[in-house]
């Protein structure tokens, strides 16, 4: 049995439920308190301490029963939740996620998380039952003290999911653990379901079980023995003062026979028939006022179905390598794909080509179903930053609020990982440098608050990414200034805006003049521009002086396989990204605009680069025979093509001398040693083996750029 | 001592090397560095790179810098033969992980050097940079130079190369 | 994985004899390998000793083959058992792998 698997579900619910919390508490920070809220947020602690109990974690149990009792208490409105309470929830939330993620033994070695838990407690204190703060533990006994009382057995009857067993839940792991919460008066496996041999299939759960268990626990933790299950498992659990109706309704709803199910109810000793009801229950109910508290419970009318609720809806967890796995093998699948079509082509025998081609359709959809597998809505990211934004406000002292748009934008896994420690950079150093204090905005005749905005959408292929604020905007001027300090351009040297914003992704570059805690520190920006990059993306400010800034990152959609277009120049294979290409043209067939390389289309001047001059290719002479060929061949003048493309909103063209076609091709990176390079991003496979370089279009047109400055300026200081 | 006496002297007192040839000179690598030789096949240039980065290849399915360690090591150019090989280097270097390809005109075979047969990188006359050599060794008569992978081929070094070369 | 030997003996019976661990991770492979067709003698031997690990998987196989062998009219004995097999059969009270006399029946089963 795999208790590992699920120890390993228990901190991903975990998580999940310290997520929750906290944009749970974000929602009352606002000011939306209402029970479902509240009980959401105790839900959430109440998960976590149940299952953390059931892997004995006691640290975090300790803990989290504390909050869980505050919060109940809040619940049932015997404590009114204010801001001071809200902010020490929240540092209790952070302080769950401390311990969760540590180990018992590494709890017990590390002094200052004990420390800070036991002082957040002694905070919660006065909020706390005094009673059950003070012994957390003895809450279970008093109660449970009673149901001994009665001298009564729990009820527990198990109808687990016929796939557990494949999914790493043995019914034993349960049966031992029940046998930890008390003693297991009398078990009946019930293995009438066993099918003989020739139509067993030994990987599914045949085996039943009725249980009696004599136990001083309450209902929810024998019920968060069950949390894991799968949802198609029966579980009722039948306290011990449950009537003779219960049991009949338990029969009812059991699949067995009822005769047979009585005969077993008997033998467990729990079985109360619907004559000998009510006097004993009763009895019991007066007993002590706790103890009316199973009853309740087992009255509710949800209370006798199975404990789905607990249970993830329709959603499998995958772990990530193999999910990584298969994407790399559906890589592979397309080479070798493309390497069939191409060898299809030249059978020309149609029938094939036909096959081949709806292979490849199927091919295209199975990586599309692949891709979207690791596709995750941004919106987790973002949620994040709320966060983040009330905490750095409040240290600040500013007062921000945070708009999502777009949080439903889905992403590669990976980039999401990825791209939030930039965002969070850039969220910080907007909140910092770009919007002013209220003092501030008041005077310049703004709304006190300032606002933030995080945005996902998609354009041409690419999500975009965009952080906006209605501060101060780019100080243009003192960028310049300070660039022209720190050596980065010359007193003279003239800038676009562009160009300028972009100084202040140059290593070292820090405009505040001030170096505050959040932001600064001379680390930043060009860390920022270079995480981006590292991600095949790119990032751009835009800046108003007076009404704000909004820092743009471009990512592409996906990190593993692009659709391109194949290009050849000079013997040396390109991928255009396909999503960059607006259309080809055939270059003789436009006059070209003086000497500038710009083309007339449709009446647009369009500015060109030509491939073999910007990469510097001859023909190599390497692959010695066909080199004779080739230079043949180059002696007339190879038809030129133009590959229109558009990068943030500019169209710009390029011409090379072959255009082979569509392609879709597996992102084969460089390595560390080509990073220099610009405008190649990465490389791939053709089908025939051969290596081609994916084009990095804004790189590669600002390569041109840099190198058609430096021609000028050669030939300036040569005049 | 020299860097591999000491390793030497500390570990197994034995290491292996694989020895291979750039004209006429006799080279040593660690053989653990090593992970395979394979044919020249052609080789894909990479534009605008620098002449020691002769360009890349296709291994499986994995795309391989390949090396000309002659122009690494100061040297003229290897001149592309039929019996050109690429040994495929893997280095686990504090850096990160990198697996490279390097041209050689001939390897020649594994030998098994204990600290008496190696001597100290001399401070001259090797025209090689002396970071680069972990020390010499006499194999039958030749005088082999044990190189130092890591540093010879360290991916940083070689980027902030390209980098140059590009500026 | 589990190995499993099964003797067919002259004295008209049957030992099946199990060693290493019977578990959800085995079950399959012994399944496919020995059980999903199989013919009894008059009395099935089961030597349980060499079982170093055994899950509700493995003993729900053990359950299905004696189930098949009664359905067969045929009789059967646990002829010896290891430390994991009797805590297991402690654990969810399975009294026909405690008992190591000659049984024709499961103990409980529905009588209708």
């Amino acid at each position: 049995m795999s208790l590992d698997a699920a120890l390993e579900t228990f901190y991903v619910e975990a998580q999940e439920h310290l997520e929750l919390m906290d944009n749970n508490l974000l929602q009352m920070d606002d000011g939306y308190i209402n029970n479902d809220i509240l009980n959401d947020i105790f839900r959430s602690a109440h998960t976590i301490k149940g299952s953390a109990g059931i892997f004995g974690l006691t640290h975090i149990v300790d803990f989290t029963h504390v909050v869980e009792n505050v919060l109940d208490r809040a619940r049932d409105e015997k404590i009114v939740i204010e801001k001071p309470l809200i902010d020490l929830l929240f540092k209790c939330r952070d302080h769950m996620v401390t311990i969760v993620a540590l180990s018992i033994d590494e709890y017990k070695q590390q002094v200052e998380v004990q420390k800070k838990g036991q002082l957040l407690i002694e905070q919660l204190l006065p909020w706390a039952d005094k009673q059950a703060s003070l012994e957390p533990i003895n809450e279970n006994k008093v109660e449970g003290k009673s149901s001994i009382e009665t001298g009564g057995f729990w009820h527990i009857s198990l109808r687990l999911s016929e796939d557990c067993l494949k999914n790493g839940m043995d019914p034993m792991s349960f049966i031992r653990f029940l046998s930890t919460l008390g003693e297991i008066h009398r078990i009946v496996c019930l293995t009438d379901k066993v099918p003989k041999l020739v139509k067993l299939d030994p990987e599914q759960l045949y085996f039943a079980f009725e249980i009696a268990l004599e136990s001083a626990s309450n209902k929810e933790e024998i019920e968060n023995t069950f949390m894991f299950v799968q949802d198609d498992s029966h579980i009722v659990i039948l306290p011990p003062n449950a009537s003779g109706k219960d049991f009949a309704d338990l029969i009812e709803q059991l699949p067995e026979d009822n005769r047979y199910l009585i005969q077993v109810l008997k033998e467990c000793g729990t079985y109360k028939s619907l004559d000998e009801k009510h006097t004993e229950v009763q009895d019991n109910a007066t007993l002590t006022e706790i103890s009316t508290k199973p009853i309740n419970l087992a009255e509710k009318p949800t209370s006798n179905k199975s404990i789905k609720q607990t249970a993830p809806s329709k959603q499998i967890r995958i772990d990530s390598d193999r999910l990584d796995h298969l994407i790399n093998l559906i890589g592979e699948l397309v080479i070798n794909q493309q390497r069939v079509d191409l060898l299809a082509g030249k059978t020309r025998n149609t029938t094939l080509i036909e096959a081949v081609d709806d292979f490849e359709s199927f091919t295209e959809q199975i990586r599309d179903a692949a891709l979207n597998l690791r596709m995750i809505p941004i919106g987790g990211t973002f949620q994040r930053f709320k966060r983040i934004v009330r905490d750095t406000a409040q240290e600040l002292g500013k007062n921000i609020g945070l708009t999502i748009i777009g949080a439903e934008t889905e992403l590669d896994r990976l980039m999401v990982e990825k791209i939030a420690d930039p965002l969070t950079h850039i969220v910080r150093n907007a909140m910092d440098h770009g919007i002013e204090s209220v003092e501030e905005r008041i005077v310049s005749g703004k709304s006190p608050k300032g606002e933030l905005i995080l945005k996902a959408y998609h354009e041409s292929g690419h999500i975009v990414i965009a952080i906006s604020d209605d501060g101060k905007g780019i100080n243009k001027e003192g960028v310049r200034l300070k660039a022209i300090e720190k050596g980065i351009i010359f007193q003279h040297t003239e800038l676009s805006d562009h160009e300028l914003f972009n100084l202040i992704f140059h290593p070292g570059f820090s405009t505040a003049a001030q170096v505050t805690n959040l932001s600064g520190r001379g680390v930043g920006m060009d860390v920022v521009k270079r995480n981006v990059e590292a991600l095949q993306g790119s990032i751009e400010i835009l800046s108003e002086k007076g009404k704000g800034s909004e820092f743009r990152i471009s990512l592409p959609l996906t990190l593993a396989i692009i659709d391109g277009f194949h290009v050849e120049c000079s013997g040396t294979h390109f991928i255009i990204p396909q999503a960059t290409i607006i259309e080809c043209l055939d270059l003789a067939s436009h006059v070209e605009i003086d000497e500038r390389n710009c083309i007339n289309l449709r009446g647009d001047m369009i500015p060109y680069l030509t491939m073999s001059d910007v990469f510097n290719l001859q023909l190599q002479n390497r692959d010695s025979d066909n080199a004779l060929v080739s230079q043949v061949s180059m002696a007339k003048q190879p038809k030129e093509e133009l590959v229109i493309v558009q990068f943030g909103g500019n169209l710009a063209g390029i011409a090379v001398e072959r255009l082979h076609g569509e392609v879709q091709t597996v992102i084969k990176p460089l390595g560390p040693i080509f990073k220099p390079l610009k405008g190649i991003g990465g490389s791939s496979l053709l089908g025939n083996g051969d290596i081609a370089f994916i084009l990095d279009i804004p790189q590669l047109i600002e390569l041109a750029i840099d190198q058609d400055k430096r021609m000028k300026h050669i030939n300036k200081t040569q005049e | 001592m020299s860097q591999v006496a000491e390793q030497l002297s500390t570990s197994t007192q034995r290491s292996q090397y694989l020895t291979f040839s750039i004209g006429k000179e006799h080279f040593g690598m660690e053989l653990h560095q090593t992970r395979e030789i394979i044919e020249y096949a052609g080789i894909t240039e990479v534009p605008l790179m620098p002449q020691f980065l002769s360009g890349v290849i296709n291994l499986r399915g994995e795309v391989l810098p390949v090396i000309d360690l002659s122009v690494r090591l100061g040297r003229e150019p290897i001149t592309i033969h039929k019996r050109t090989c690429v040994i495929v280097v893997e280095l686990h270097g504090y850096e990160q992980y990198c697996v490279l390809g390097l041209l050689a005109d001939a390897v020649n075979e594994v030998v098994e050097l204990s600290l008496s047969d190696v001597e100290d990188a001399p401070a001259f006359g090797a025209k090689i940079r002396a970071e680069f050599i972990q020390g010499i060794a006499k194999v039958k008569d030749d005088f082999v130079i044990l190189l130092d992978a890591e540093k010879t081929l360290s991916p940083i070094e070689l980027a902030s190369l390209v980098e140059a070369e590009l500026q | 994985m589990a190995s499993i030997k099964v003797t067919q003996k002259r004295n008209n019976s049957t030992e099946i004899s199990f060693a290493g661990g019977l578990t959800i991770y085995s079950v399959m492979e012994a399944y496919q390998q020995h059980f999903e067709t199989f013919t009894f003698k008059q009395l099935v031997v089961f030597k349980l000793d060499k079982i170093e690990e055994i899950d509700t998987a493995g003993i729900q196989l053990i359950t299905s083959i004696i189930k098949s062998l009664l359905e067969q009219g045929s009789q059967y004995q646990v002829s010896s058992t290891s430390e994991p097999v009797k805590e297991f059969s402690e654990l969810f009270d399975l009294k026909f792998l405690m008992n190591y006399e000659v049984q024709s029946s499961l103990g409980v089963e529905y009588v209708s």
